[in-house]
């Protein structure tokens, strides 16, 4: 087991949540590692949903952006689930721009809330249904006699299975693609409640078969519900039967592929996969229970390795909430999709069904640059959307070094600037400035915060 | 000694396919044009499409078997005969049957019989994957086998150029992994005006920020200081803040080709076209960009995809008049800049030839083999290679690739960026022979 100190404690809030604020250390720290990580992944799931009608009006939208950021910012208890609802997001990607339906991307973030950290078999089940997500990947015009690939290549390519199994062996074929998409016919979308149901007239029942030759082979009438919208029993439910697929060295691919999805998304990319089968086993033994493998992840001694500590690029929304909880910003989280938006995470609308391009991509010049560009708002936030109070940080009398230690303490990055480095910022301050001249204060210190926020440590975790 | 001996033997072919064969099958091997020198600091423009185009709607069968063929697998999105009479193009070198740009796209097709557009039909890699994902890679990457590394883009910068030669711009909010490679330096950039450093409107002071961020930045980009990601970020924004004074000067505000189109890919070939002009008007051409890389999404068109109206006629519409403003806007700037632009286009495969459903639902799965265009001045223009066979589909009812993406690498790494050679190292599984539309 790690030591319990402060690093570690820190490392756990920044991966599990959104960054620590100065109280969450302490309070986590006395809890012990294991209630710590307990109190993290054991939380029910919620029904709490964010505003939006049935249209694509962009008032609407922005409410809705604001309603989930101000969750995640303000989120303590619940930080987990609001972090996986992102993850979620990020993994079974839909976008609004596509869907044009506020509503309906409202409803499947409630369905990530509700059931992002319980069991995967109910979440696949829940999202093959979500509504947002039939509109996007043409699951409510897939029909009998007229199959559309569309969904069922993505539900194994991208949600369960992956292209290929950790060996690199393929984990289906074309041949696979048209079976599934055979058997996910008969959903359709009810315009009055915006939700997603399964009618039997439009399934094609006919006989398929998935993953012919292999030893989890299925065949007969596959499908996902019944005309009680009740699951199908497990030999003829594709959602039970792609949890069968086995890798071509005989373990089970899900969850080795969702293990190792979570573990780079928590910890640091390419994990071994001896690391990844002991997740998995965590994972199987629960009987696919999301917040059992994350307990596994968080309790894991290579977690809170220096490696895990260092090679993840922050995605805008750990960079940005990060930032604010630290520095004790206040904020109605109105302005807050615009800047992530900047930094390239339209939330409710990623790039394609794939997320967004988690790692360096997050980086790249343009982006980069909206990274400085909210680093700036943030530092000259003076009125409700962002508000920061320079005076907090600096004491009249005090010296440019300590003001400096103290922002780079509450960043949380002091044992990973250089000396140059951190003089530039002293430097930055003058010689001898009067903390105690409002002048200072708002020129100086907001423009150190600034210039600190925009440093390359804050974009690594 | 050994990429002399295998360029002799090409030309070779092509001077014994010339004595021998008639003049429509040549066409089909070789292509219609003879290759000529590169010219210096060539410019390269990367259109890619995002989502599988479909080919077979892009340029399309007018008549002869196999639009009889493509009339049955098409109901519903088949475009008509009749619409395809403005858009005609060469007949198919192989079939020797007429064939017409999709009538979308006519700006291309005043391109075309200007003899600036090369239609390269049936490109592919062998076994299709058929994932948008994987198939991108393996187009970024070119490698149809191994797991993404590098984008063979990025390869040939990181040969040619220092990493601080920063030559290369993807003209989006993040960097696309054609650029990408361990030497290779690209900027990212969806808008000039936002290419600056910013500062706080009520208490200014950009210019010590400036200094403190420089300075920080200059410390942590050296190894002795730093490690791992913290110093691959610290350097590429060393990098970048050097850069940062260049492109702030570039002007944006000029009357363009592509301001009437309003659309996004309009909008992000402005900036390409703004970043030409300014280095164009100046000796030391203060950006040096020259490789750009600009991405049109939509093309998954699974659904609603369209004869006449609807999705894809919607998107090749934008594709061709955005090319041609954009290559109009260079040819005011100046005939020498014109010159040395090539615009490509490509998508990660093509679409299947049967629809899905019927109506204004119709849409196409995923599929094979594609089309793509070679655009510009020194492009040798013409049809290059067959529409696949309808009535020869591989196992997933797709068309059949006959030319591999990477002949088409070949052609422009030979041909265009002046790099002859056997390409081993920049495209897995070289030498690839050349196309002859360069």
């Amino acid at each position: 087991m790690p030591i319990w100190n402060d690093d570690n404690a820190s490392h756990l809030l920044n991966r599990a949540g959104f960054g620590a604020s100065r109280k969450d250390i302490p309070k986590y720290l006395h809890y012990g590692h294991a209630q710590a990580v307990d109190r993290l992944v054991s939380i029910p799931g919620s029904g709490a949903k964010g505003p939006g009608r049935a249209d694509d009006d962009a008032d609407d939208l922005a409410a809705l952006r604001a309603w989930w950021i101000k969750r995640m910012v303000k989120a303590s208890s619940r930080r987990l689930q609001e972090k996986m609802c992102l993850f979620w997001h990020d993994h079974f990607a839909t976008g609004v721009s596509t869907t044009k339906n506020n509503l309906r991307m409202s409803l499947q973030n409630r369905t990530f809330r509700l059931y992002g950290l319980g069991s995967f078999r109910q979440l696949a089940l829940e999202v093959t249904r979500d509504a947002a997500m039939l509109d996007f990947l043409d699951g409510n015009l897939n029909r009998a006699g007229k199959p559309n690939e569309n969904y069922g290549r993505e539900l194994m390519e991208l949600f369960v299975l992956g292209v290929t199994d950790l060996n690199g062996a393929e984990n289906y074929t074309q041949t696979d693609v048209t079976q599934i998409a055979r058997a996910l016919t008969g959903f359709q979308i009810d315009r009055d409640t915006n939700l997603g149901y399964f009618d039997p007239t439009r399934w094609d029942g006919g006989s398929k078969t998935l993953f012919s030759g292999k030893s989890f082979q299925a065949a007969g009438a596959l499908g996902v519900l019944d005309a009680a919208q009740q699951p199908l029993p497990a030999n003829r439910n594709v959602i039970d039967i792609l949890l069968t697929h086995r890798d071509s060295d005989g373990e089970l691919t899900a969850p080795r592929f969702l293990a190792r999805k979570l573990w780079e998304y928590f910890a640091y990319p390419g994990p071994s996969k001896a690391l990844v089968s002991e997740l998995a086993a965590a994972f199987i033994g629960s009987g696919f229970v999301v917040s059992e493998l994350l307990r596994a992840i968080f309790l894991h001694e290579e977690f809170y390795s220096e490696r895990a500590k260092t090679s993840t690029v922050k995605n805008p929304c750990e960079y940005a909430f990060h930032a604010v909880r630290a520095l004790d910003v206040k904020t109605n989280a109105k302005s807050l999709a615009d800047l992530l938006s900047d930094m390239g995470m339209d939330l409710f609308d990623p790039p394609s069904v794939n997320g967004w391009n988690n790692g360096l991509p997050w980086v790249s010049s343009g982006q980069f640059l909206a990274r400085f560009e909210f680093a700036q708002a943030l530092a000259a936030g003076r009125d409700s959307t962002l508000r920061f109070r320079p005076e907090l940080l600096a004491v009249p009398g005090e010296s440019p070094d300590a003001v400096v230690n103290r922002v780079l303490g509450r960043l949380g990055i002091t044992a990973r600037v250089p000396d140059g480095a951190r003089q530039a910022l002293v430097d930055y301050l003058g010689v001898a400035p009067d903390f105690s001249d409002l002048a200072v204060l708002d020129t100086k210190v907001r423009g150190l915060v600034m210039v600190a926020l925009s440093m390359p440590e804050m974009h690594v975790h | 000694m050994a990429l002399t001996r295998r360029r002799f033997l090409t030309r070779s072919a092509l001077a014994g396919a010339a004595i021998t064969a008639p003049h429509p099958l040549l066409r089909a091997m070789l292509g219609p044009g003879t290759a000529h020198a590169a010219p210096s600091n060539p410019i390269l423009v990367l259109v890619q499409l995002e989502g599988g185009n479909d080919g077979l709607n892009t340029v399309i069968p007018v008549a002869g078997a196999q639009r009889g063929l493509y009339e049955t697998a098409r109901p519903s999105i088949g475009v008509p005969a009749v619409n395809l009479s403005a858009t005609l193009i060469d007949n198919d070198p192989v079939t020797h049957d007429a064939l017409a740009l999709h009538p979308a796209m006519t700006a291309l097709k005043t391109l075309y019989d200007a003899g600036k557009v090369a239609v390269i039909n049936g490109v592919g890699y062998p076994n299709q994957n058929l994932s948008h994902f994987r198939s991108e890679e393996i187009w970024f990457g070119a490698d149809p086998v191994a797991p993404f590394g590098d984008g063979w883009f990025g390869r040939y910068l990181e040969t040619t150029f220092s990493p601080s030669d920063l030559v290369a711009v993807d003209v989006d909010s993040t960097l696309n992994p054609i650029f990408v490679a361990p030497g290779a330096n690209t900027l990212a950039i969806v808008r000039l005006s936002d290419f600056r450093l910013p500062d706080d409107p009520l208490a200014p002071d950009l210019a010590a920020k400036k200094l403190a961020l420089d300075t920080l930045y200059g410390v942590e980009a050296n190894p002795l200081e730093t490690s791992g990601l913290q110093r691959t970020i610290a350097a590429s924004g060393d990098l970048l803040l050097s850069k940062i004074a260049d492109y702030a000067l570039v002007p944006t505000g000029w009357s363009s080709n592509l301001d009437p189109l309003g659309t996004s890919l309009a909008r992000r070939l402005k900036q390409v076209a703004s970043i030409l002009r300014y280095d164009a008007g100046l000796p030391t051409a203060p950006t040096g960009a020259r490789f750009f890389h600009v991405r049109l999404g939509g093309f998954d068109t699974h659904t609603q995809q369209g004869a006449l109206t609807q999705r894809q006629p919607l998107l090749l519409g934008r594709l061709s008049d955005a090319i041609a403003a954009f290559l109009a806007d260079l040819a005011g700037i100046s005939t020498a800049l014109a010159d040395r632009t090539l615009v490509v286009t490509f998508s990660e495969f093509g679409r299947r030839p049967a629809e899905n459903d019927s109506g204004a639902n119709a849409g196409t799965d995923h599929g094979a083999s594609s089309v793509l265009f070679a655009v510009g001045n020194a492009v040798n223009g013409g049809v290059y290679g067959r529409v696949p066979a309808l009535d020869d589909l591989d196992s997933s009812k797709n068309l059949k690739f006959h030319t591999d993406f990477r002949r088409v690498y070949a052609t422009i790494i030979d041909q265009w960026l002046g790099a002859p050679g056997d390409h081993v190292g920049l495209l897995p599984g070289a030498p690839f022979s050349t196309l002859g539309f360069l």
